[in-house]
């Protein structure tokens, strides 16, 4: 049984256990077999720098290096803020209660590159319908974090009319432009589809 | 993201080619060592194929118990000439079945529904880019009021469009006014300007939302990218 979340925007409380959705669950998914002449199943793998070993998946690690390129161990390692101070870990939402902020501009949430989708699970169907009608009106964001991290996500809280779902993600910082800025070329690099279908994409 | 190009069509069918970007949130953590140097990270070799777990059981008669004993007894599991070495740019190829190196491969793909039944198989399909052709990317027509989008779709990936002189300038202002006085996001797409968009060779199709602000002379024009209508999970998943 997951773990719930307890929600707290000042005169409403409720509690909610979270499930991911993603393309997989909603529209089905594909997988490549690939088979070598005769037959037989392959999988992919890497080589050594000099060719002579095969390395599977599971056979390499990351090891972290100090600015000298010497293994240095994680707990001599400190997460510091932009200023050079020492970080606090945002805590999980699992650990602690999560307060909303009403979010002042629909905006605000469409200005998020989504990461994750989770959909709300709730025990009281009552606090589910209770929430969905303040969300009609009105959304909620708070910071996200899966595990205890020094950065937390943007969350918000919407519905559909019939769920309650988190879109997590990171707000983008959108910059307006006037003639004045000419953005300088850099280089770069047929569907007659009419349907109007999610689950071929 | 360095700057790319996209080939539009405005609402009275005039094309141009116009610069759009994508966004990489700035980290705002970093991690040092004790001198408040930057750490950084790189990869290194655990074990080759010869000392997985795989082939050590065939290597003690397939019997795991031996091989625990065998792992108490001695190191079988490691490499002194690899463990620990740093790699750089690996090569990857693939394997069969007997860990031989394969040149000639053949690929299928099999798709699935959200049960995880098999549906169909097919030859694998590679989606080549289409927002840089001759023919642009379309106006839809079809208007989407954002209070009523907003919660449809997952507006997943956002690109902002920008110009590149006067001319581009004016096109996408007014494409950002009417949609702004709209409070509506346009449908662009390929086809006849409803079909999927995708950014780069063997990329994910995705539907693009338009949507444009106004602040006083200037403007702001952002694509939504979505592949996922807000919808509540199948009652099994």
């Amino acid at each position: 049984m997951a773990r719930n979340i307890q929600f707290n925007d000042g005169d409403f409380s409720f509690s909610a256990g979270i499930v991911k959705v993603d393309r997989k669950k909603v529209y089905g998914y594909s997988s490549i077999k690939v088979t070598d002449k005769d037959n037989k199943a392959c999988s992919l793998v890497s080589l050594s720098d000099d060719g002579s070993y095969i390395l599977p998946s599971g056979s390499t690690g990351i090891a972290k290096l100090d600015s000298q390129e010497n293994y240095i161990e994680a707990s001599g390692i400190k997460a510091v803020n932009l200023e050079g101070e020492l970080a606090t870990k945002v805590p999980s939402v699992f650990d602690e209660e999560v307060k909303l902020k009403k979010v002042e501009s629909l905006t605000d949430f469409l200005d998020i590159n989504v990461k994750s989708i989770y959909q709300l699970f709730f025990e009281e169907e009552k606090k589910k319908s209770e929430l969905i009608e303040k969300l009609n009106n009105q959304l909620y964001e708070f910071i996200f974090n899966y595990r205890a991290d020094y950065e937390g996500d943007d969350a918000f809280l919407i519905t559909d009319g019939k769920e309650v779902y988190s879109i997590v993600g990171k707000k983008c910082e959108f910059e307006y432009l006037g003639l004045q800025e000419i953005i300088v070329e850099d280089s770069e690099e047929e569907d007659e589809d009419d349907d109007f279908d999610f689950g071929m994409l | 993201m360095a700057d790319r190009q996209i080939h539009l069509s405005n609402q009275k069918n005039r094309n141009a080619l116009i610069n759009y970007k994508g966004f990489v949130p700035q980290k705002q953590v970093l991690y040092v060592d004790s001198h408040n140097e930057p750490t950084q990270t790189k990869k290194y070799i655990k074990h080759t194929i010869n000392e997985s777990y795989e082939n050590l059981l065939g290597a003690y008669e397939d019997d795991p118990n031996k091989v625990a004993n065998a792992l108490v007894d001695g190191d079988p599991e490691v490499n002194l000439e690899m463990l620990g070495r740093y790699m750089n740019q690996a090569s990857r190829v693939y394997i069969n079945s007997d860990q031989e190196i394969v040149f000639q491969i053949s690929k299928e793909e099999f798709v699935y529904n959200p049960k995880g039944e098999q549906v169909e198989a097919r030859e694998p399909r590679y989606l080549e880019s289409n927002i840089n052709l001759e023919k642009p990317l379309l106006w839809s027509g079809k208007s989407f009021p954002i209070k009523d989008i907003y919660n449809k779709f997952v507006l997943t990936r956002k690109y902002q469009l920008m110009h590149t002189d006067g001319l581009t300038f004016d096109m996408l202002f007014d494409i950002a006014k009417e949609l702004h006085d709209n409070k509506s996001m346009m449908l662009i797409g390929s086809g006849k300007g409803t079909g999927p968009v995708i950014f780069q060779d063997g990329g994910t199709p995705f539907r693009v939302f338009l949507e444009g602000r106004i602040q006083d002379d200037k403007y702001l024009l952002i694509m939504h990218l979505s592949n996922l209508e807000l919808k509540p999970l199948p009652e099994d998943s």
